[in-house]
């Protein structure tokens, strides 16, 4: 053909198809909208109420349901938690449930453990009778040797409580990975369950202690109730100082810095503490009423005590009395009581602090001393120590500062440092006062303030977490230490190790730090069961059978849904059935405890149920056959006075139940304030606790931070090798929740990749470039083991010079879309001696070198 | 008529497309007070632009594929 | 007819990234596709750093430069303002995703059905779902809009044709919010129209200054933020979103 010709005919061939396309388009218009509309009159739209399952606060959601079909979620708009919103996992929650990599049918290991798993699909039946079986011959023999391993209980009536209590499971959870440390803390300080946030309507002055502000919940919430509570109170004017080694969490909010290096927040706290005292900004009357400063101690660390009560000196008789009997006791003196020399608890503590300059603290944490003096100049005055305020017809205490802090207490001394951090506030008179310190949503006395206050030391054998042990009086039951105890019993004086494992809502190999120790644990397992929607990387290796778990489509609860002011309640309700032939967990156990035997009669689940959910005549449950979950959940919503039942929560989502009086809500407004409850400033039985845990013969790594104040001391991780010359510690991304979203592809997309947060000066000290893959390697200053892992280095100006981080999610491999994510910073950290706290709560801190790859 | 003459006027012809399109088919220039400051005057005058930029390219073709007045190519 | 308009608030946006999601559901757009995206920044030198967040949705230009080059007349501006996109009439030459100064246009290189994330072409699922691909795939997004009725909601309609933010015109006629605007956990995005005095956004307005991006490339968007503080030099993009490098 010739060119000519060629050409000719390629230029009518395209001018043909330009006319002819331009003439189907309108075609096409016509019949795609003839068929479509056609269609849209078939789909009938419904709106089902239910709750979130990823996170933790299980934000109110509504779900649109057209023809049947959940095509999205939004926020439920009466839920006083998320207000109509959703955070990104919230929303992406709808690809979770369809995910098609879920576990479809229950599974049945066919290879050996220890290597990714081999499953055949079974039947429920065959599933169930082989776990039960299991279950059942194991308790006959040894009841310690069934362990409950929860990553999150969302209806802790009925798994905690009734499924535990019923096969007398020990027992296992993730307090000591999240924030234990500071409930700890709170608890024996205040009496409180819970650990440090504002009460934001009146706050005017925050020190947001390592409080990822963007990314994570803050005390005890997941997300979006905080931040939401903390723009608003910046609209009014909130001040905030963030306390962090990394500014990120805090990012936009932050009026101020202070890098801190990671592990001394304790030293930073008694800086503040030394400060508030120099500067006289303490409130006195506070102290003398509400706390045991004035109380007297001994020489030998002990409260001088008169037919068993406690006496303080009162300067309008100059002599000691009891405390109710004081008119005007001191806070500062020596003084003699029957030859004895005595002085208030609050002297030894001013005594104690005398060396805890700012100038020290620099020295210790980083931060420079005018820094630390002007924000405890700041605190003082923003306290507004003497002020009162009108709150619903009642004068209180007016002082608009405090910390928020949650999982920063998971550090070496964070048992201590958050006493020391409350210290602070307990000076500023501001703890459960208004605008000031609180710790749980409203005031609600916590019986561990007497348990750990009258803690004593058993002698052996111990349960598998060391209960009552002279390791961990004070425990928070860490797997990690399970993990240690399983593979060294003689060690910790225990005698049986557990052989059934039943993991609920967990992945322990990706989420608990010191993934070795884990690996090593499981492998001892003789039966490991895991309850979950997806086929986890801990089933992967250890699982023998694997029971998929819906995800939201089932009835779970009850659930609080409180926002700090506004109390509510609400259920999950499942807005489609059950995908695949996964089951809802409550259906899950319900079948197992009846074939386990023990559903049924007066000791069996449905007992216990009874009373875990406070079920009250005519609807408590009948203890000789099973019922329907929905029925449970009926029986409920009745007992708690809601006459429509469960059909309430499926119609509304939520009951609110109004706005939290403040005389529910101040500790302070209670009548005496605090119900009587002293606020130890002083910890008296911390340091009889030591003495007991001395003489049982225990190492002094274990007894030295029962201490009665909190004392700084030279951390662990610092004893490792000049050339580890930077601290590791990981983050929560606002994308993720621990180890059960990261494969969630719309999440995995916001955050596709793994990197190790690096200085640059850091960085390029090191030869390091932005982008650079690198090794990181950990060094345990106790054993002298190392571990490391390769990662891509990413450039931060807002991270520490010598610190580096690690966010938590990753790690996983086995969802298609896991793969190729990167590495987890819990193959980093170690857990045992020197890496937990007193408490056995776990540590994220260790100290690594960082190099090319 | 010849092969230039012919390439020339298609020159011209899509310039002229071209100017025609831009003054007085798209959306007019100015400070926008109102949708029409977005939308093209006719819907379809992009496309008499870029048909314009095409034919004066493919005068170029046009010019080399057409015999000369002596009959070569 | 409204003139619609977004203020977006940046002393409350917390960079969480919940309008991207929800966008992404509301839509249906395909892997890679952001609609709405949240830039995370960075600026200055430790200890003297600063973050910021910043969403950017479509700007829906007054002086829209990609309704000006449609050569099909596929991308067109509504007198409520929304600059739409019909994918029946879209031939995919791009020329509105040159012509944008924002970038904000993505092209559909791969069937949408084939770039949905999961391969959810499983029967056990096709049984529940209907085999709907995605299997949350939202029914208004094939709806007509407008007087015009022309097909411009959602995405992932058509491989080789353009998408982009279309200020959910389809939950807009049925007189909701857009779906970031809904969810939005802090309420820092804020639709509404702009010529109403009462409207949240002209309240916004009202009470704080307002600056819109690219000021100086004469589109005049619709799109306005306030509160923040302007930038300084040295400022970089972290945490991207995307594809895994």
């Amino acid at each position: 053909m010739k060119r000519r010709t060629f050409l000719k005919s390629s230029a009518a061939a395209a001018s043909g198809s330009l006319v002819a396309g331009s003439l189907m388009a309108g075609c096409l218009e016509t019949i795609v909208e003839a068929t479509i509309d056609e269609k849209q009159a078939a789909q009938k739209e419904e709106w089902v109420p239910t709750t979130c399952w990823i996170g933790k606060q299980d934000c109110g959601i509504l779900a649109r349901r057209v023809g049947g079909r959940v095509v999205k979620l939004e926020g439920h708009p009466a839920n006083p938690v998320n207000h109509g919103t959703l955070c990104p996992k919230g929303i992406a929650q709808i690809m979770a449930m369809y995910d098609t990599n879920r576990v479809k049918a229950p599974l049945i290991r066919t290879n050996e453990k220890g290597v990714p798993g081999e499953f055949r699909r079974a039947s429920w039946e065959e599933a169930l009778t082989l776990v039960a079986g299991k279950v059942k011959e194991t308790r006959a023999r040894d009841p310690h040797a069934v362990i409950w391993q929860k990553g999150r209980s969302k209806a802790k009536a009925f798994y905690d409580d009734a499924f535990a209590g019923a096969t007398g499971a020990t027992k296992l959870h993730h307090g000591a990975y999240c924030s234990d440390a500071g409930y700890r803390a709170c608890e024996y300080t205040v009496g409180l369950h819970g650990v440090l946030h504002p009460d934001f309507r009146h706050c005017r002055y925050l020190l947001s202690w390592g409080w990822n502000i963007t990314n994570a919940g803050g005390n005890k919430l997941c997300y979006l109730t905080w931040p939401r509570q903390l723009v608003d109170a910046r609209e009014r004017g909130l001040k905030v100082v963030a306390i962090d080694p990394r500014l990120r969490g805090a990012g936009r909010f932050a009026d101020e810095w202070l890098p801190i290096k990671p592990g001394t927040d304790l030293a930073l706290a008694m800086a503040l503490c030394h400060q508030l005292v120099k500067q006289g900004t303490i409130d006195q009357d506070y102290l003398k009423s509400f706390t045991n400063a004035p109380y007297l101690v001994k020489d030998d660390g002990t409260f001088l005590r008169m037919a068993g009560s406690e006496m303080v000196w009162d300067a309008a008789t100059g002599a000691a009395v009891v405390r109710a009997e004081a008119r005007d006791p001191v806070l500062s003196g020596e003084f003699t009581v029957d030859g004895q020399p005595v002085r208030p608890a609050f002297e030894v503590f001013t005594k104690h602090i005398a060396t805890y300059t700012p100038e020290w603290a620099e020295t210790v944490c980083g931060i420079p001393a005018a820094t630390i003096a002007h924000v405890a100049k700041e605190l003082g005055e923003n306290a507004m120590i003497g002020n009162k305020m009108l709150v619903e017809g009642l004068s209180l205490p007016y002082r608009p500062v405090a910390i928020m802090a949650y999982h920063m207490t998971q550090q070496e001394l964070g048992f201590q440092a958050v006493r020391a951090m409350l210290t602070v506030m307990m000076l500023l008179g501001a703890v459960e006062a208004v605008g000031g310190q609180r710790v749980d949503f409203s005031w609600k006395p916590n019986d561990n303030y007497d348990k750990l206050d009258q803690a004593t030391v058993k002698d052996g054998p111990y349960n598998i977490y060391l209960k009552e042990s002279k390791f961990f009086p004070i425990n928070s039951n860490n797997s990690g230490i399970v993990a240690k105890a399983m593979l060294d019993p003689a060690k910790y004086g225990v005698k049986s190790i557990p052989e059934v494992c039943i993991l609920h809502m967990t992945n322990p190999l990706i989420a608990y730090p010191s993934r070795k120790d884990i690996m090593e644990a499981y492998s001892k397992l003789k039966f490991v069961v895991a309850i979950d929607p997806w086929l986890s990387e801990t089933a992967d290796y250890f699982a023998d059978v694997v029971l998929p778990a819906a995800t939201m489509e089932k009835y779970e609860g009850p659930i609080s849904a409180t926002d700090q002011y506004v109390d509510a309640v609400t259920l999950r309700v499942p807005p489609m059935a059950p995908l695949y032939e996964s089951r809802g967990d409550i259906d899950i156990y319900l079948d197992l405890c009846e074939k386990i035997g023990v559903l049924l009669g007066p000791d069996g689940y449905l007992a216990l149920l009874n009373k875990s959910l406070k079920l009250k005549e005519p609807y408590l449950l009948p203890l000789d056959k099973k019922p329907e979950v929905r029925a449970i959940f009926d029986a409920w919503a009745k007992s708690q006075g809601i006459e429509e039942g469960v059909a309430f929560f499926e119609r509304n989502g939520v009951k609110v139940k109004g706005p939290v009086p403040a005389s529910k809500f101040y500790g302070i407004a209670q009548n005496p304030p605090f119900d009587g409850r002293i606020q130890r400033l002083y910890g008296e039985s911390l340091l009889r606790i030591q003495q007991e845990m001395k003489a049982k013969g225990a190492d002094e790594i274990y007894w030295r931070d029962y201490t009665p104040l909190p004392t700084w001391r030279p951390l662990t991780l610092d004893a490792s090798p000049a050339d580890y010359d930077l601290y590791l510690v990981s983050f929560k991304l606002i994308e993720f929740k621990q180890s059960r979203s990261a494969f969630i592809p719309i999440l995995n997309e916001l955050a596709p990749d793994q990197c190790l947060e690096i200085n640059p000066k850091a960085a390029s000290s090191r030869g390091i470039e932005d982008g650079d893959e690198v090794w990181v390697e950990s060094h345990n200053a106790i054993t002298g083991e190392t571990r490391k892992l390769k990662v891509v280095a990413s450039y931060r100006e807002s991270i520490r010079p010598d610190t580096v981080g690690m966010a938590h999610h990753y790690g996983m491999w086995v969802h298609p879309r896991a793969k190729g994510m990167g590495a987890s910073p819990n193959e980093l950290f170690f857990t045992g001696e020197g890496y937990v706290t007193n408490t056995a709560d776990q540590s994220f801190h260790v100290k690594v070198r960082v190099y090319k790859a | 008529m010849t092969r230039g003459k012919l390439a020339v006027s298609m020159v011209l012809g899509g310039f002229f497309l071209q100017a025609l399109s831009y003054f007085f088919l798209a959306a007019p220039l100015g400070i926008p007070t109102g949708v029409e400051y977005s939308n093209p005057r006719l819907p379809f005058a992009p496309a008499i632009f870029i048909a314009g930029v095409m034919l004066v390219f493919i005068a170029a073709i046009v010019y080399e594929l057409l015999p000369d007045r002596d009959g070569g190519e | 007819m409204p003139r619609y308009g977004m203020v977006i608030d940046l002393d409350r946006c917390t960079g969480c990234r919940a309008c991207m999601a929800a966008c992404k559901v509301e839509n249906n757009t395909p892997e890679g596709s952001f609609w709405m995206y949240v830039f995370r920044f960075e600026e200055g030198e430790y200890p003297n750093t600063r973050i910021w967040f910043m969403p950017r949705p479509c700007m829906h230009c007054d002086n829209a430069p990609c309704a000006k080059v449609c050569p099909v007349g596929a991308r067109y501006k509504r007198e409520d303002g929304i600059v739409a996109t019909d994918w029946d009439r879209c031939i995919g030459c791009r020329y509105c995703e040159v012509a944008c100064p924002y970038s904000v246009n993505y092209f559909n290189w791969r069937d949408p059905e084939e770039n949905q994330y999961v391969n959810w072409k499983d029967p056990e699922l096709e049984a529940l779902s209907g085999g709907v691909i995605p299997p949350y795939k939202n029914p208004d997004l094939d709806r007509p809009c407008g007087p015009e009725k022309r097909h411009i909601a959602g995405a992932s309609h058509v491989e080789g044709v353009i998408e982009k933010c279309t200020f959910c015109v389809h939950r807009v006629e049925a007189g909701k919010t857009t779906a970031c605007a809904a969810n939005c956990p802090e309420h820092a995005i804020i639709f509404g129209d702009l010529d109403d005095p009462a409207s949240e956004p002209s309240q916004k307005l009202q009470r704080k200054s307002s600056f819109r991006l690219l000021e100086e490339a004469g589109t005049h968007p619709r799109v306005q933020y306030v509160g923040g503080t302007p930038h300084g030099h040295g400022w970089r993009q972290i945490q991207p979103a995307g594809k895994r490098s």
